[in-house]
């Protein structure tokens, strides 16, 4: 209910109207809404994806649905912005907004270049808002498999986009954080959340469950964040999301010399297609990380298909 | 003895007249003043610390002495209830309702309600831009203000009482 009562509060008074009607359990199972100017507004939920009538009901008929006008999208973005734009100048440069409660809005439209730099992004016509799910326990199941004596396992996740990577990675420092009360007692955990969308920070303070001895670093870059904690908060574990650039290999290199456990996610499908990454297989072939662990869609987000021992050779299945 | 005191009654109201337009015009002065300073905090609040509109205004709001305070508190307000207007019809809509509680005129109103088109929208660059535009001419708008002062003040109250005396001459 939160969850509805943030996103309505920062629509258009139309599409206000249209979201209100949904049902609460219908409300639940939606994943992303998608708003493009003159174009049906669309749901993707757990079961497919849905356009939306003027009524609020689902409707598998494209020209049933709500046809969206920029004018929903313009003031639905002076809202969501606090009206102002200007304070969400850089995250606007990468392509995205995050809203109260860790909810990440996707923006397209013309974008402004100067000597080859994205330098702001103007006539904004299409919005994608992607619901952060809040899962507590939906790492109930892995967590054994990446606990070692008094510690963690140095952990990859890997999946493709929307299949549940940064709600696990939530859960995972929610339960070391807190510790596991017979196999673990709680790490010291630090997190780098450059998109606020692991803790949710809203002006600074995490708006998720990520436990109580977590440390949170908001909207700050991945490879100066995880040099500004290790240097200060000195942390047991380190958690980021999705890592991928040639600089946080310096970074995570920097975080295994000082003796820290390292949590990071990744985008990808399976372990050859990460070897064919540079910078990712550039990791992999240093076997650093002991516990991989691969997601899917294939029965709704979250599906976990297995993990396998990275420090192996062969690449062991463990799960 | 009633006539001196007509006579005094008739300068002494003649003399408040001129002071009257003189006040008018120093307190026009100071909302002025106070308008540019609201703007110039509100420069710095987006330039170095990246504020959100709602925030900012209130804390400039607080900050300033006249009624052009009302501007941006009520302004700020009015965006905290996210009520799903658009920015420019609130910024319009607490200038038109304040007006008459400042000093301010028609032309200083055309001047914010066109710098409320542009408030918030895209990159901090253009808001800055924006802010100095409206500097500018409220700057110039002082200026004149200020040697309209130096001339005229002196006038209105020797108008005044002169004026007053002028009455009294003709009436005896």
């Amino acid at each position: 209910m939160e969850i509805k009562k943030h996103l309505l509060q920062v629509c258009s008074p139309t599409l206000k109207k249209i979201l209100t009607q949904i049902s609460p359990q219908q409300f639940e199972e939606i994943e992303e809404i998608r708003i493009r100017s003159y174009k049906p507004l669309l749901i993707k939920h757990r079961k497919g994806e849905d356009f939306l009538t003027a009524r609020g009901k689902w409707t598998k008929f494209p020209e049933e649905g709500y046809s969206c006008v920029m004018e929903d999208i313009t003031l639905t973005l002076e809202l969501m912005s606090d009206y102002s734009l200007y304070a969400f100048e850089e995250e606007i440069k990468n392509g995205y907004i995050t809203l109260l409660g860790g909810h990440r809005v996707g923006l397209t439209g013309k974008v402004i270049v100067e000597k080859g730099q994205v330098k702001a992004l103007r006539y904004i016509s299409g919005l994608n808002i992607r619901i952060s799910h809040e899962k507590i326990g939906c790492a109930d199941s892995i967590i054994p498999y990446l606990l070692c004596e008094t510690s963690i396992y140095h952990t990859l996740i890997v999946s493709p986009p929307g299949c549940g990577k940064t709600t696990l990675l939530r859960d995972i420092i929610r339960q070391i954080s807190n510790g596991i009360s017979s196999r673990c007692s709680g790490l010291t955990v630090g997190v780098v959340d450059e998109r606020s969308e692991i803790a949710g920070c809203y002006q600074g303070i995490p708006q998720k469950d990520i436990g109580i001895r977590t440390d949170v670093l908001d909207g700050c870059p991945k490879v100066e964040g995880m040099m500004m904690l290790l240097r200060s908060m000195a942390p047991q574990v380190i958690a980021v999301d999705e890592i991928g650039h040639e600089k946080d290999i310096y970074a995570i290199e920097n975080v295994l010399n000082a003796g820290c456990k390292i949590i990071c996610t990744v985008h990808g499908n399976s372990i050859e297609d990460l070897q064919q990454k540079p910078v990712l297989s550039t990791l992999l072939k240093k076997n650093i990380f002991e516990r991989i662990i691969f997601l899917s869609h294939r029965q709704g987000p979250g599906t976990l298909e297995k993990i396998i021992d990275g420090t192996d050779l062969e690449r062991k299945r463990i799960c | 003895m009633l006539k001196v005191v007509g006579i005094l009654l008739i300068i002494l109201a003649s003399t408040l007249i001129g002071t009257y337009f003189v006040k008018r015009h120093l307190y026009y002065l100071e909302d002025l003043q106070a308008l540019l300073k609201g703007l110039t905090m509100l420069e710095s609040e987006i330039h170095y610390a990246k504020s959100p509109l709602p925030i900012a205004l209130e804390q400039i709001g607080i900050r300033l002495e006249t009624n052009v305070r009302l501007f941006f508190i009520e302004t700020a307000q009015e965006l905290q209830k996210k009520s799903g207007k658009s920015i420019f019809i609130i910024w319009k809509e607490t200038i038109e309702k304040n007006m008459p509680y400042t000093y301010l005129t028609k032309e200083e109103q055309k001047l914010l309600d066109s710098f409320g088109k542009t408030l918030g929208y895209l990159d901090r660059e253009m808001q800055i831009k924006n802010i100095a535009l409206i500097k500018s001419s409220l700057n110039e708008q002082i200026q004149q203000a200020f040697s309209y002062k130096n001339q005229q003040a002196t006038l209105y109250q020797r108008l005044g009482i002169l004026g007053g005396l002028l009455l009294i001459i003709i009436l005896l």
